[in-house]
């Protein structure tokens, strides 16, 4: 059934396939995923790393159905047959359908504008968004899956609802064995290490993701969770996951650019040259344009833009910005102070007090707009959040999250941060914590005024 | 600080659930925010229901990074503030001697089981007995509360 179709990828060799994920492949706002890069800007930093949701769409799939496998020779009681396995493997296909143009930077923007707009008044500057709303998205998703004609089409020639897919989509039902769509250790990421790595050209994808999976089970509370045999394996795969996020994500090369793109896009948002709004979603669903709607599209309007806006007296900031993502013209990294700290160790927060005050002291000294500075604090650790460590101090939501071991003998997983075998336990009570300043230059700017703004940093006693 | 977060945080300021150190406190935060969405306050956050209840995983992430005070010169819109307090109402109100994060528990999964599940009354009743059984004797009561602030 899943051979119906194959395609050549470079992580799996060769994918299958069945005839209704062939016919949903086909759609045009399927077809939209090849024109949305799975790392926003990072090929401006590594060459080859322009993949796109695409591939990285039909790779999640490829993984859930091997997650399923897994389950099937695992934990019998569990195993997913049927039209119901069919349903789980199209929902990881599906689960990208609603990303923006340069995911995750523009969902940022996005929704930082219409909530900031439609919830908030800030003196001076805010204007009423007329009840515009942003969405998530995987609510951009649900909207496609419930409306687009076309995927209504597939799923009705094939025999399926739209409504039975949500329920795994969006995990609305509480039957769902949700952790294989979403969770620390689900078919997105388990697809996303190795194809990150192996575009981008780093070693961190080397992890043993097909013993993982294969060790796939579900405890007696019907969450996700590996045999006890898989946590080196899963310990060393979320060290990698840091790893590569350090190396490629938070590059600070990256990281300019991604500010840069955010900034261009809220610029668009705020002048009313964009319409990102769920209203405005609906509508390109309904009239079959949302397919138009990909990196493609924003970088055209950023040329428009820039052509408009360098004829004006209004250019100033923005253009660099503009410049900086269409012409590869990154913010440069002025400071930086990075360490490893028990996570609630609160020099972080008071150096990025300190720095806060010292960018505008510095921008004041330079005569250099305040603007062109942005201070990026973050505090990366292998699981998102700074939970904690141990089960009993989680709320179930978080725990279900988590990733999980199912010891030999027992029903009920346990936490991998509760296992004190693992690296990850020990890691738990410390964060890599970041500060960093990026500075945009000025177009054709001389390189010793940031040099200057180095030697006021490095003059700081931090 | 961006404006999404300053939200999040006038949000939880006004609602009074701004403690996230034990599992109890970041539940209510979970809750109160399902419901101010559900009130028509649109946060961006999207809720699955995770084993016994609705839950966002971004929410975890951006509660976590809440550190700073929101700006002076930013608040509410009126709409907005209006209808967080229909939710802070609607969190005041007693139900026996349930906790208050139990209560808002019960409200939210029994909101999300209806409206988002679309499950019929009596369906998202048995099911709430199955998933919480602690909770389930108190469904026409919180499903009542919910009527009486238009939730439902």
């Amino acid at each position: 059934m899943y051979d119906h179709k194959s395609i050549t990828d470079p992580v799996y060799g060769y994918v299958g396939l069945s005839e209704l994920e062939a016919d949903i492949v086909s759609t045009s706002t399927f077809q939209r995923l090849h024109n949305v890069r799975q790392l926003g800007l990072a090929h401006l930093v590594f060459p080859s790393a322009g993949y796109s949701r695409f591939s990285h769409s039909v790779g999640a799939c490829h993984t859930a159905g091997r997650i399923l496998d897994g389950i099937a020779n695992n934990a019998q009681a569990s195993a997913v047959k049927g039209k119901k396995r069919q349903l789980y493997r199209l929902a990881a296909l599906l689960h990208d359908i609603g990303h923006y143009p340069f995911s995750h930077a523009t969902e940022e923007s996005v929704l930082d504008y219409y909530v900031g707009e439609s919830v908030l008044d800030i003196s001076g500057e805010s204007e009423s968004s007329d009840g515009k709303t942003g969405l998530h998205h995987e609510e951009v998703g649900r909207l496609i899956i419930s409306q687009d004609p076309e995927i209504q089409a597939v799923l009705k020639k094939h025999g399926y609802k739209s409504e039975d897919l949500l329920t795994i989509f969006s995990k609305t039902k509480p039957d769902v064995l949700f952790g294989i769509i979403s969770s620390d250790l689900d078919c997105d990421r388990l697809d996303y290490l190795r194809r990150s790595a192996h575009a981008c050209g780093v070693p961190y994808g080397e992890v043993d993701v097909d013993f993982i999976i294969s060790k796939a089970t579900v405890d007696q509370d019907g969450i996700l969770c590996f045999q006890e045999k898989a946590a080196i394996a899963i310990d060393h795969f979320l060290v990698s996951r840091f790893y590569d996020y350090m190396q490629v994500v938070f590059h600070k090369t990256v990281v300019g650019l991604e500010w840069s793109l955010q900034e261009c896009i809220s610029a668009l948002l705020k002048r009313g040259e964009l319409d990102l709004s769920s209203s405005s979603i609906e509508t390109r669903l309904l009239d079959r344009s949302w397919y138009t709607i990909d990196d493609n599209f924003l970088l055209g309007e950023f040329r428009r833009a820039l052509t408009i806006l360098e004829s004006s007296s209004d250019a100033g900031v923005i253009c660099d910005h503009l410049k900086a993502v269409l012409l590869r013209r990154p913010a440069k990294l002025v400071f930086q102070w990075e360490a490893l700290l028990d996570k609630e160790d609160d020099r972080a927060k008071r150096k990025g007090r300190i720095i806060k005050g010292e960018v505008k002291r510095i921008a004041d000294k330079l005569s250099l707009d305040e603007k062109r500075f942005k201070i990026i604090e973050r505090k990366p650790f292998p699981f998102s959040t700074s939970l904690p460590r141990q089960a009993e101090g989680m709320s179930y939501g978080e725990q279900a999250r988590s990733v999980s071991v199912l010891e030999k003998g027992k029903r009920k997983s346990t936490l991998l941060s509760d296992l004190p075998s693992t690296l990850i336990s020990s890691l738990f009570e410390h964060r890599k914590f970041s500060l960093r300043v990026m500075y945009l230059p000025q177009s054709g700017e001389d390189k010793t005024i940031r040099d200057n703004i180095r030697r006021e940093f490095a003059a700081l006693d931090l | 600080m961006d404006k999404r977060a300053v939200a999040l945080k006038l949000v939880l300021d006004r609602l009074g659930t701004t403690n996230i150190s034990t599992a109890d406190d970041r539940m209510e935060v979970q809750k109160a925010v399902y419901l101010t969405q559900a009130a028509g306050v649109s946060l961006g956050y999207s809720y699955g229901w995770y084993v016994r209840g609705p839950y966002s995983p971004a929410l975890t992430r951006d509660y976590f990074d809440l550190s700073e005070e929101a700006p002076q010169n930013a608040s509410l819109r009126d709409a907005a503030a209006e209808r967080i307090d229909r939710v802070a109402g609607l969190m005041d109100e007693q139900i026996d001697d349930l906790r208050r994060s139990q209560r808002l528990e019960l409200l939210a999964s029994i909101h999300y089981l209806l409206k988002e599940s679309k499950m019929t009354e009596a369906t998202a009743r048995r099911r709430l007995s199955d998933l919480k059984p602690r909770l389930s004797r108190y469904f026409s009561q919180g499903l009542q509360k919910l009527r009486n602030h238009a939730f439902i």
